[in-house]
């Protein structure tokens, strides 16, 4: 819902996005309300529509605004309109991600991960950063770790999982 | 507002796209298609 540029300035924070993100800017969220995603509070919820080859409706996911859709899911639906689609082998390597401490799996752009980072030098804690659009391995790492999404910042401490900047979570995982 | 279910003919839409391209569904026929709503930038809210 969001107009052109405001789109071009996301999208370049990821050092760009090859699918066209489309704006349902004006008339504002006229989209939306076509496909009845539309909320009273003016923007969208989180919907996922799968639309096949002939322009029918195939899968309709509609999430609850705080949690984010699994992809696997999304996956195994667009392979049913695929069934001989072979997906390409990973090949990712994680063996070579640092462990130890706080490792900050993150990105340059991510709100929380720059608060995280403040506070980590606010408080003088060590941690390692780890970009998980640049390090290979990383990208597939925190899928794994968060039902196959992208999900950023997600903390490794000491072997122990935390997905999200949560100070206090943060501080009983390193005293544990 | 009508909500939609499986089955439905999909409404068809052209929106502007940050590609400088517009982008027209029925123009995708023949396609699989996945439109995602995502409100907030999938941040965590």
């Amino acid at each position: 819902m969001d107009h052109v540029p405001c789109l071009k300035a996301w999208t370049e924070t990821f050092g760009g996005i090859h699918y066209p993100i489309l704006s349902d800017f004006w008339p504002h969220g006229d989209v939306a309300k076509k496909y009845g995603v539309l909320r009273s509070e003016g923007y969208t919820e989180r919907a996922i529509f799968i639309i096949d080859d002939a322009g029918i409706i195939r899968y309709i996911d509609i999430h609850d605004i705080s949690e984010q859709p699994d992809n696997r899911i999304l996956f195994a639906e667009l392979k049913k309109l695929r069934p001989n689609y072979q997906e390409p082998e990973e090949v990712a390597d994680t063996s070579q991600l640092p462990h130890g401490g706080i490792v900050m799996y993150c990105t340059k752009w991510c709100p929380e991960c720059r608060q995280a980072r403040a506070w980590f030098t606010e408080m003088m804690m060590p941690y390692t950063e780890v970009d998980v659009m640049s390090i290979p391995g990383a990208d597939t790492q925190v899928r794994e770790w968060n039902n196959g999404n992208l999900t950023t910042p997600t903390f490794d401490i000491n072997g122990q999982i935390l997905t999200g900047f949560n100070r206090e979570r943060i501080t009983q995982l390193l005293k544990s | 507002m009508k909500h939609l279910k499986v089955g439905d003919r999909a409404p068809d839409f052209t929106l502007p796209s940050h590609l400088d391209t517009s982008v027209k569904l029925s123009n995708l026929r023949g396609k699989a298609v996945v439109i995602a709503f995502f409100p907030l930038a999938w941040t965590p809210v």
